[in-house]
């Protein structure tokens, strides 16, 4: 597979880092860790929400940090789709809205059925003109998925997505992020401290302890070697 | 009833609000997202008209803008007349004595809005500008209508300040609280007791509106 997305990040404050991962085009890649080990802030760098002291980020072959020549590409420019932990929908607008505003580049026409192409593949028909708050966590996870999808992004970044969500809302989680695999070769980077749900839909499981990664395992591996630190970890 | 001072009370609290609210907009979004050394200082400058006898405040501004200062002479040098005792004054004292009324409101309707949404903003591709169009201002405006309300209400109802920089020549600078006062001093309390009862009734009503679109914009928010 080739590679999607490299990054190499080094901080010492407010959360010590020291992180290399390689994402192929296609792969779901999952770092696991206990809480307060740079996980989120890993997610932040490549999104270009957080600077750290020293980055590289490329994606698709295009440099979008560089600290060393100086290069820091906006947020805005980066092309990432995130789904925050909070979910972040714009309160004031409608779900249908708020995949919209995802969706600046094209015509003001297309957005509209565009918009609820997404929320339909999210299976969230009859909802699209409710606002989050008229919404179940669930459905505003999924709003979110849908917005962060809008973009057509180059990488895929969810942020502790099966925290605070009910086994019927995991499951329905872990089929939209099949179904958005099945239908791109988008790379996903998901953040997570649940094991069993990152094994679940990741190819890859990493552990990430103190801005480090320790381990990375495919997800084979980590179903049958029972001796790794990733089984350790969840054993503890 | 002393219709002039009324009208001129009126234009001071309308253009106060114009000039007012760019300002308090920025300023009060600037103090909400910025972090740096000094912000402090300048949260303290913003709010020091809240705490300061208006008698003090109005010194300074009439020493500020007097003849022989460097703002009095650009005045004098732009139009060929003095800044003090003139509405100008007036208006530019009304302004820095509502600051905190204004941008206060307006910092806090910021600082409410989650630093995620703003993320989210700029990772769906927004520019600064429009995620203050599109994101914030739908958000804040209840903070920002309030500081509008108050600031209008209050230069309604000002009078120390008004005395010291624009003295109370009618037509000018003579607003309606001055006029209640020059009434109260000639024993007219008749007249006095008319004009104060106005006063309340405006500055009763866009109170009272403030808190209703508050409370519509915080149900459709």
């Amino acid at each position: 597979m080739a590679e999607a997305l490299a990054i190499a990040l080094r901080q010492d404050a407010p959360i010590p880092l020291d992180f290399r991962l390689e994402v192929a085009r296609g792969e779901t890649v999952a770092l696991v860790g206990p809480s307060g080990a740079g996980k989120t802030t890993v997610l932040r760098c490549i999104a270009g929400l957080h600077r750290a002291t020293e980055a590289r980020v490329v994606c698709n072959g295009r440099v979008w940090a560089d600290t060393a020549a100086g290069i820091d590409l906006a947020a805005r420019d980066r092309r990432v789709g995130l789904v925050f932990q909070s979910y972040a929908l714009f309160p004031h607008m409608t779900a249908r809205q708020n995949v919209m505003e995802a969706m600046l580049d094209i015509g003001a026409d297309a957005r509209a059925g565009e918009a609820q192409r997404l929320l339909a593949q999210m299976q969230l028909e009859g909802l699209e003109d409710r606002r989050p708050a008229q919404l179940s966590g669930g459905q505003q996870q999924r709003v979110a998925l849908a917005r962060a999808l809008a973009r057509k992004p180059n990488i895929l970044l969810l942020d502790e997505p099966f925290s605070a969500v009910d086994h019927p809302t995991r499951r329905q989680l872990h089929r939209s992020i099949e179904a958005v695999r099945a239908l791109s070769d988008l790379p996903i980077v998901i953040v997570t401290h649940d094991i069993e749900d990152a094994a679940r839909i990741a190819d890859r499981l990493c552990l990430v302890i103190d801005g480090r990664m320790v381990e990375a395992l495919d997800r084979a591996a980590f179903r049958t070697d029972p001796d790794t630190q990733l089984a350790r970890w969840m054993a503890q | 009833m002393d219709w002039q001072a009324l009208n001129l009370s009126l234009a001071l609290g309308g253009m106060t609000v114009l000039i007012l609210m760019p300002i308090a907009l920025l300023l009060g979004r600037w103090l909400a997202f910025a972090r740096f050394r000094g912000r402090a200082v300048i949260e303290a400058l913003v709010t020091l008209p809240l705490v300061l006898p208006p008698t003090v405040i109005g010194f300074y501004l009439l020493s500020g803008m007097g003849p022989s200062s460097p703002i009095g002479r650009a005045w004098q040098g732009l139009f060929g007349d003095g800044l003090v005792f003139t509405f100008e004054a007036v208006l530019i004292a009304s302004v820095i004595v509502n600051l905190p009324f204004a941008v206060q409101p307006a910092q806090r309707a910021f600082e409410a809005i989650g630093q995620d949404l703003r993320d989210a903003a700029a990772t769906c591709g927004h520019s600064s500008w429009r995620c203050l169009w599109r994101i914030e201002l739908p958000l804040a405006w209840p903070g920002l209508l309030t500081g509008a309300v108050l600031s209008f209400a209050h230069t309604l109802g000002e009078f120390g300040v008004v005395l010291m920089v624009g003295g109370s020549i009618p037509g000018e600078t003579r607003t309606l609280a001055l006029s209640i006062y020059d009434r109260v001093q000639g024993f007219d309390m008749q007249g006095a007791n008319s004009m104060a009862l106005v006063l309340m009734a405006i500055s009763l009503a866009t109170v009272s509106m403030t808190f209703v679109l508050s409370q519509r914009g915080r149900r459709h928010g």
